[in-house]
């Protein structure tokens, strides 16, 4: 009689522990309460967290299996964009170089052989094929930002005394004044950190006020998981509704007539400072200023 | 042609595409004068001004979309607001490419726009351009 009891609970922990290995369970909390005899009802908890453990094991499995074709698509997409620069390099360049040395050659040889119209035509030719050399180089420059993540501790203050004396010939030409807080040690490309703060002293020197000299002030606030670095200057700024548009890549909000440029050196910014975890944005007013804010994590 | 056009107005932001525009237009021969801005705000500045007592009303404004600052679009909702006496007779919309999916539904919506086209503007282009909106020229 015994015998025939636990051969049939045997036979029913083997079905429970089968069902579990093809990952279904008809034990709950419930069906444990119900079951009289103590010993089995600690095993069939104990089957219970089994079940409980496999499923949890087989989904990070799952999980990992669809991260890694992820990663794969990722790794694909990643060479496909660098086959595009590469290709943006050398096949786009060469015939603009092209159009760019004929017009050139002729502009040299047959400037005012013709009419006005001429003349302007040549001029128009090389001013737009050198534009576009200086486009495909800004997009190529732009898809290949983080290609290498190589971080390292970088000195902002000693990044800003090297920065100010590269620039030395602008600054003295224009007047401008920059002034530099304390600011600390982050952890970053060190390449990429020298682009950020080139291209914001850059733009506050570019887009100057014509009646003041420009005044240009550097710092950096501790927050709690990043450190706020700010730029602000005395520039023309620019109306709040253009402060998303002006990161965009290619978008400019002057003509290049008043201003020269591609439209590439913030869209940069905003790429460096994303790769980095952090994010950038910006204040301004029209005639009075403009303030860059951007952060990295510490 | 039975009568010229009075006034053609350029607004491009590109200098190069302003002067190509303006040789076909004089070679079209369809007005008298083609005026070119580089920049919407400096195309509404002479919409507002009166030259020997009247505005310049021009016949046909040949506008850009993508343009530095205010571009196309935020020129026309200035445009709008504009006395009927400042605004041009007929406009026509110049693009570069395809109207991006999200700007059609936009140009749908602006009765101020007549018409659009791709740029270069050709000469067949401009007569087309008359025989339908100036049929008695």
């Amino acid at each position: 009689m015994k015998n025939t009891k636990d051969r049939n609970i045997t036979n029913e922990i083997l079905n429970h522990i089968l069902d579990i290995t093809s990952g279904k369970c008809s034990i709950t909390e419930e069906s444990i309460l119900e079951e009289k005899d103590e010993d089995l009802q600690r095993i069939l908890s104990g089957l219970l967290h089994l079940h409980e453990d496999f499923q949890f094991q087989v989904d990070k499995l799952k999980k990992n299996e669809q991260l890694e074709k992820l990663n794969a698509q990722l790794t694909a997409k990643n060479r496909e964009m660098e086959q595009f620069a590469y290709i943006a390099s050398h096949d786009l360049q060469e015939p603009v170089r092209t159009i760019s040395n004929f017009a050139k050659l002729l502009n040299t040889n047959y400037a005012g052989k013709f009419d006005e119209t001429a003349d302007k035509s040549f001029k128009f030719i090389i001013e737009a094929s050198d534009r576009m050399s200086a486009l495909i180089k800004g997009l190529l420059d732009y898809s290949r930002i983080g290609r290498e993540i190589r971080l390292a501790t970088v000195n902002c203050n000693q990044l800003l005394v090297d920065i100010k004396h590269d620039l030395s010939a602008i600054i003295e030409e224009t007047k401008t004044v920059i002034e530099v807080g304390d600011l600390p040690n982050v952890l970053g490309n060190p390449t990429d950190m020298r682009l950020v703060f080139q291209n914001l002293i850059n733009n506050a020197i570019k887009f100057r006020r014509g009646d003041v000299s420009p005044r240009i002030t550097i710092n950096c606030l501790k927050q709690k998981k990043h450190w706020e670095f700010s730029c602000n200057d005395n520039g023309i700024g620019f109306e709040e509704k253009h402060n998303k548009k002006i990161f965009h890549i290619f978008q400019r909000l002057h003509s290049r007539k008043d201003y020269a440029g591609t439209g590439i050196g913030l869209s940069h910014c905003r790429k460096i400072v994303e790769l980095h975890g952090g994010k950038i944005w910006a204040e301004s007013k029209p005639k009075e200023g403009t303030t860059f804010y951007f952060t990295i994590p510490n | 042609m039975k009568n010229k056009l009075n006034c053609v107005l350029l607004i491009d932001d590109d200098e190069s595409t302003n002067f190509l525009h303006e040789i076909i237009i004089n070679q079209a021969e369809i007005t008298n004068k083609v005026i070119a801005h580089q920049s919407g705000n400096s195309a509404l500045e002479y919409l507002r001004k009166k030259m020997n007592g009247e505005y310049p009303q021009p016949d046909l404004i040949f506008l850009d979309i993508n343009m530095p600052g205010m571009n196309g679009w935020e020129f026309l909702e200035e445009y709008k607001k504009l006395e009927k006496a400042q605004q041009g007779k007929f406009v026509v919309v110049m693009l570069t490419t395809s109207l991006h999916p999200e700007d059609e539904a936009r140009a749908k919506e602006m009765s101020e726009i007549n018409d659009f086209m791709n740029k270069p503007l050709t000469v067949e282009m401009l007569h087309e351009v008359m025989e339908k909106y100036f049929p008695d020229r």
